[in-house]
C-alpha cells in the first residue's frame, strides 16, 4: 500500500485520498485508498482487515454448541442466518434430526431478519445519497422487528437463537399475532418507502446506469446474493439449493430489471432488496400459517456431538450465499470451520468499478453492494 | 431592435412625443434638511423668480430657487413629519409645473434619527465627521445582529423537531420548555471545547476563516427591511450590497477549506468554490429582474413597490417574476450550501466538508453562519417577492400617522421569512443530494439561460405591457399558481401527513418482555 501512495503523489495530478477505516459512509471500519484526480476517481483499492477477530479460529477452540454466540459476529446486522448456517453444518456433519417446528422458527427469524437487515441497507443507502430522512424512517420499521426478535429470543442483535438440534425457545404467546399485525402494517409501510426515496428523481438520477455489473462479471468475481441477482442472474440458495423448509413456501426471486437504467446498475441492487421485503413478508407469513401443524418440539438436544469427518451448508444470508464448511475430527470442537460470506466478494468488484467514477459515487457503490465490514473480515 | 419596438409601438399610437417634464434631478432619497434639486427637461424657468415647490402627496409647499432655467433647488424643511413617494409641482407666478407620478420623489424619515445622533457626537467630539457617522451606522448593525445567535440557534432547534417528526422521532425536547434551549447547551459547549489548529494548517487563515464568514453574514442586516423602521441603513446599492456582503462567505469557505490542509476539507472548498460561484449568476440575475421592473437597487423601494395583498406581490405580478422567484429560489438554496446542494459539507462523502478540521468555537461560527444564512434567504425572498412588510389596508402614510402599526409591518415580514425557513428545512429533509456534475449542469444548462430568459422577458413586459394588463396577468397567475395548484399542493401535504400518521404503529406491538 506505501508505495501506491508515493506512486501517486510524485507525479503531482493526482491526489491519495485515505478514505477510513473511521468515515461515515464505509459502513464499518473499512479503508479504501482513493486515487482521485479532483472529484474524479481514478481508482479505489479496499483496503480490508481492520474487524478481522479470527472467528473461524475460534471456533476451533470452543465446542460446536458453544460455537454458536460467535456466529453472530459473522455479521451482525443479519445473525439469524448466520446462526442458521452453523447449525445446518454441524447438523449435517453429525447427521442429526431437527423437529420441523424449530425449522419454521428457523425460517421465520431468518426472514424477519433478513427484513430488518434490508431495512439498514436501503436506509443506508438513501443516507448515503443524502436523504436522511428514509434511514430514520425505515429504521423505526427495524425497530419493530428487533422488538419481535427480542420477544422470542430476548436479544435485539446478536440473537445465539438457533441451536444445534433445533433452536432454543419456542414463539411466545400471542407471538405470532404481533408478527402477523407488523406484517400487516409493514406492506403499506414499503410502498410509501417507494414513494419517498425509491422512485424519487434525484436519487434515480443517481443511482440509474452507475457502477453497472454485468451477469458474465458478477458471475466471475463470485457475487453473491441480491447483487448477483441484481446483475441478471436468476439464483437464490433458497430456491435452487434448497434448505430447511423453503421447498414447502412459494416466493419469487426478484432479478434486476434494469427499470430506470441499465440491469445490473445501483439502483437494480437497490430494488432487489426492496422486492425481497415483500418476498419476506409473504415467505414470514406463510410459515406461520403452516406452523400449526407441527409438533409442539422444538429442539432434539444432541447428547454427545463428537462427529467425524466434513460438511458444507449453504444458506441465503441477506448478503447473499453464505456457506459454512466444517470439519470434524471426532472431538468436542470442530478441526476446522470456514465462512464464505457474500461481503468479501463484494468488496473485490469495488476497485474495478470505481475506475473513473466521481468520489459521491463511490459511497453509492459501496452502500449498493451492502458490505458490512464484520462481515468481510470475520 | 429597439427602433423597430419604438416604430411598432408608435404605429400602434401607445406612445407619444414626451411633453416638457419636470423630474428628480438625483435618483436618491431625500432626508429631512436635506436639499432637493428638481430639474426639468427644457428651459421652463424664470431664473431669479420667487418659486415654490409642493410636495403633492405630503401636502408640504417648501421656499425654493430657480437657479437655472432648468434647475430649481428646495431646501427640505427639517420639521416635515410626513414621508414618502409623492409626485412634485414647481409654481412660479401663474405658471404651474407638476412632475410624472411614475417616477416619484421620495422622502425618507428612519435614518435621520441615526444622522442626527452622528452629528451630535460630530459636534461635541474631536475627530472626524466620518467616524462618527460610521460608528453610529456600526453601533445600530450590532443592535439589529445581536439576534444572530438567537436566530440561529432557534432555527437549529426548529429543524431539529422538523427533522425529528419527519423521521418519526422526537427532537430536541430536554433542554428548557420543550427543548427550546437545546441551542444554549450545544452553543455552551463548543465555547468549552478546545479550539485545535491542525499542525500543518496555515493557522492565520485557518483561524480568521470562520470570521470572515460571520462577517459577511452580519453585514447583510444593513440592509434587511423587517419593517418600515426597523432597518439599519437603506442603502442606494442594497441588492448589490447583499450580494457582494454574502460573497465573503465563499470565501471564507475556501479559505478555511485550504488552511486546514486536510484533503477532504480541500474537496469541500472547491466543490463550494465552483458551486457558489456558479449559483450565484442565476440567483444575481433574478435579484436583477426584480431590480429593473422597480427601478431601484433599494430594499425599502423594492418593499415599497408590492403591495400587502398576494396577488400584489411581485411573486404573482407577471409569469417572468414568478419564474424568477423560483430560479432564485433554488440558486439561494445552492448558496447556502442546503439539500439537495449541500455537497460542501456532504457528511457521507467528505466527513464534515470543508469544516472537518475545526472544533470549539471556531466551528461554531460555521452552522451558525449556515443557519443564520436561511433566515437571510427568507428575509430576502420576503422582501423581492412576497411583498416584504406590507400589510394589507396599512400604507407608508397609515404606518407614519400610527407608528405602533409598524410593528404589525414586523410581524408579517417574520410569518413570510418563517414560513421560507420552514420550506427550505422540509426540503432538506425530503431530497436527496446531487451530485457534483450534475449540479453543476443545472446550474449552467437550465439555470442561466432560464434567467436570462426571465430577465429579458421582464425588461420587455414592463416596457411594453401596460399596467392594468400587468394587474390583470398577476391576478390570473395568483388564481392559478397561488389559488390553484397551491390549494392542490397543500390539500396533497395534509393528505400525506395523514396518511403517514396511520403508518405509524404506535405502541401496538405491546409491552415487550423487557
Amino acid at each position: 500500500m506505501g508505495e501506491l501512495i508515493l506512486a501517486n503523489e510524485a507525479t503531482g495530478e493526482e491526489m491519495t485520498l485515505n478514505m477510513g477505516p473511521q468515515h461515515p459512509s464505509t459502513h464499518g471500519v473499512i479503508r479504501f485508498i482513493i486515487k482521485t484526480d479532483g472529484e474524479i476517481m481514478r481508482e479505489a483499492v479496499p483496503d480490508v482487515g481492520y474487524l478481522h477477530r479470527a472467528i473461524e479460529h475460534i471456533a476451533e477452540k470452543c465446542t460446536y454448541e458453544g460455537f454458536m454466540p460467535y456466529t453472530d459476529r459473522v455479521d451482525y446486522v443479519c445473525a439469524m442466518p448466520a446462526n442458521h448456517a452453523w447449525a445446518l453444518a454441524v447438523e449435517k456433519l453429525a447427521k442429526l434430526e431437527v423437529p420441523e417446528r424449530a425449522e419454521y422458527l428457523r425460517v421465520i427469524t431468518d426472514e424477519l431478519n433478513r427484513i430488518s437487515s434490508h431495512c439498514i441497507a436501503l436506509g443506508a443507502m438513501a443516507m448515503d445519497i443524502g436523504a436522511i430522512t428514509p434511514f430514520t424512517y425505515i429504521l423505526r420499521e427495524r425497530e419493530y422487528v428487533n422488538e419481535l426478535l427480542e420477544m422470542i429470543c430476548g436479544a435485539r442483535l446478536t440473537y445465539n437463537y438457533h441451536r444445534i438440534g433445533g433452536v432454543g425457545w419456542d414463539m411466545p404467546a400471542g407471538w405470532r399475532d404481533k408478527v402477523l399485525q407488523w406484517c400487516d402494517h409493514f406492506v403499506p409501510v414499503m410502498d410509501e418507502f417507494d414513494r419517498l426515496i425509491t422512485n424519487n428523481a434525484l436519487f434515480v438520477r443517481r443511482l440509474a446506469n452507475l457502477a453497472v455489473i454485468a451477469r458474465d462479471e458478477a458471475i466471475s468475481y463470485g457475487l453473491v446474493g441480491p447483487n448477483l441477482r441484481a446483475a441478471g442472474v436468476d439464483f437464490d440458495v433458497r430456491r435452487d439449493v434448497p434448505y430447511s423448509i423453503y421447498p414447502k413456501l412459494t416466493f419469487q426471486v426478484p432479478v434486476g430489471r434494469g427499470l430506470v437504467g441499465t440491469v445490473g446498475d445501483a439502483w437494480d441492487r437497490y430494488w432487489v432488496r426492496a422486492q425481497e421485503w415483500r418476498q419476506s413478508v409473504a415467505m414470514v407469513r406463510q410459515c406461520l400459517a403452516q406452523i400449526d401443524g407441527t409438533g409442539k418440539e422444538f429442539w432434539i438436544q444432541p447428547k454427545k456431538l463428537k462427529p467425524v469427518g466434513d460438511a458444507m451448508a449453504r444458506v441465503e444470508a441477506a448478503r447473499g450465499d453464505m456457506s459454512c464448511y466444517v470439519v470434524g475430527d471426532g472431538g468436542a470442537n470442530a478441526y476446522r470451520a470456514r465462512f464464505r460470506t457474500g461481503s468479501f466478494n463484494a468488496m473485490g468488484i469495488i476497485r474495478e468499478k470505481s475506475r473513473g467514477l466521481m468520489v459521491a459515487d463511490l459511497v453509492a457503490l459501496i452502500a449498493s453492494l451492502d458490505v458490512v465490514a464484520p462481515e468481510i473480515d470475520r | 431592435m429597439r427602433s423597430i419596438v419604438m416604430a411598432v409601438v408608435l404605429l400602434a399610437g401607445c406612445a407619444a412625443p414626451e411633453p416638457a417634464a419636470i423630474r428628480d434631478a438625483r435618483p436618491t432619497r431625500l432626508q429631512r434638511g436635506e436639499r432637493m434639486l428638481v430639474e426639468a427637461s427644457a428651459p421652463l424657468f424664470t431664473v431669479g423668480a420667487p418659486t415654490t415647490v409642493t410636495l403633492d402627496a405630503l401636502g408640504v409647499t417648501l421656499p425654493a430657487r430657480a437657479v437655472a432655467a432648468d434647475r430649481v433647488v428646495a431646501e427640505l424643511d427639517a420639521d416635515t413629519r410626513a414621508a414618502g413617494a409623492t409626485t412634485v409641482s414647481v409654481t412660479q407666478g401663474a405658471q404651474h409645473w407638476s412632475s410624472d407620478a411614475r417616477t416619484p420623489f421620495d422622502v425618507e424619515l428612519c435614518a435621520p434619527a441615526l444622522q442626527h445622533l452622528a452629528n451630535g457626537w460630530a459636534a461635541r467630539l474631536p475627530g472626524p465627521a466620518w467616524l462618527w457617522w460610521a460608528l453610529a451606522l456600526l453601533g445600530a448593525a450590532a443592535l439589529v445582529a445581536a439576534p444572530l445567535p438567537v436566530i440561529a440557534g432557534l432555527i437549529v432547534v426548529w429543524e431539529r423537531k422538523v427533522s425529528g417528526y419527519m423521521g418519526s422521532r422526537f427532537g430536541p425536547n430536554r433542554v428548557g420548555p420543550n427543548g427550546w434551549l437545546q441551542w444554549l447547551a450545544d452553543g455552551l459547549k463548543l465555547l468549552m471545547k478546545e479550539d485545535i489548529v491542525p499542525a500543518d494548517a496555515d493557522a492565520r487563515l485557518f483561524r480568521g476563516a470562520p470570521y470572515l464568514a460571520f462577517i459577511g453574514l452580519f453585514l447583510t442586516f444593513i440592509v434587511l427591511p423587517f419593517s418600515r423602521y426597523a432597518i439599519v441603513a437603506d442603502l442606494d446599492v442594497g441588492l448589490l450590497f447583499l450580494l457582494s456582503v454574502t460573497s465573503l462567505v465563499v470565501v471564507s469557505i475556501i479559505m478555511g477549506g485550504w488552511s486546514s490542509n486536510s484533503k477532504w476539507a480541500l474537496l469541500g472548498g472547491m466543490r463550494s468554490a465552483a458551486q457558489i460561484v456558479s449559483y450565484e449568476l442565476p440567483a444575481s440575475i433574478a435579484l436583477l429582474t426584480i431590480a429593473t421592473l422597480t427601478g431601484s437597487l433599494s430594499t425599502q423601494q423594492i418593499v415599497a413597490a408590492q403591495g400587502g395583498w398576494p396577488w400584489q406581490w411581485n411573486l404573482f405580478r407577471d409569469p417572468f417574476t414568478f419564474v424568477a422567484f423560483f430560479i432564485w429560489f433554488v440558486s439561494a438554496l445552492a448558496e447556502g450550501n442546503r439539500t439537495p446542494f449541500d455537497l460542501p459539507e456532504a457528511e457521507s462523502e467528505l466527513v464534515a466538508g470543508y469544516n472537518t478540521e475545526y472544533s470549539g468555537f471556531r466551528f461554531s461560527l460555521f452552522p451558525l453562519v449556515e443557519w443564520v444564512n436561511i433566515a437571510v434567504l427568507g428575509a430576502v425572498g420576503t422582501l423581492l417577492f412576497l411583498g416584504g412588510w406590507r400589510v394589507p389596508f396599512v400604507g407608508a402614510a397609515t404606518i407614519d400617522a400610527h407608528p405602533w402599526l409598524d410593528a404589525l409591518g414586523f410581524a408579517t415580514f417574520v410569518a413570510k421569512d418563517l414560513a421560507i425557513v420552514f420550506v427550505v428545512i422540509w426540503i432538506r429533509w425530503t431530497l436527496p443530494r446531487f451530485r457534483v456534475d450534475q449540479m453543476m449542469s443545472l446550474c449552467w444548462k437550465y439555470f442561466i439561460p432560464f434567467a436570462f430568459v426571465s430577465f429579458v422577458g421582464e425588461t420587455v413586459w414592463t416596457w411594453l405591457v401596460p399596467a392594468a394588463a400587468t394587474r390583470i396577468a398577476g391576478g390570473a397567475l395568483f388564481v392559478v399558481f397561488g389559488l390553484g395548484f397551491g390549494g392542490w399542493f397543500v390539500s396533497r401535504v395534509r393528505d400525506n401527513a395523514r396518511r403517514y400518521q396511520d403508518l405509524v404503529l404506535n405502541d401496538a406491538l405491546g409491552p415487550g418482555p423487557r
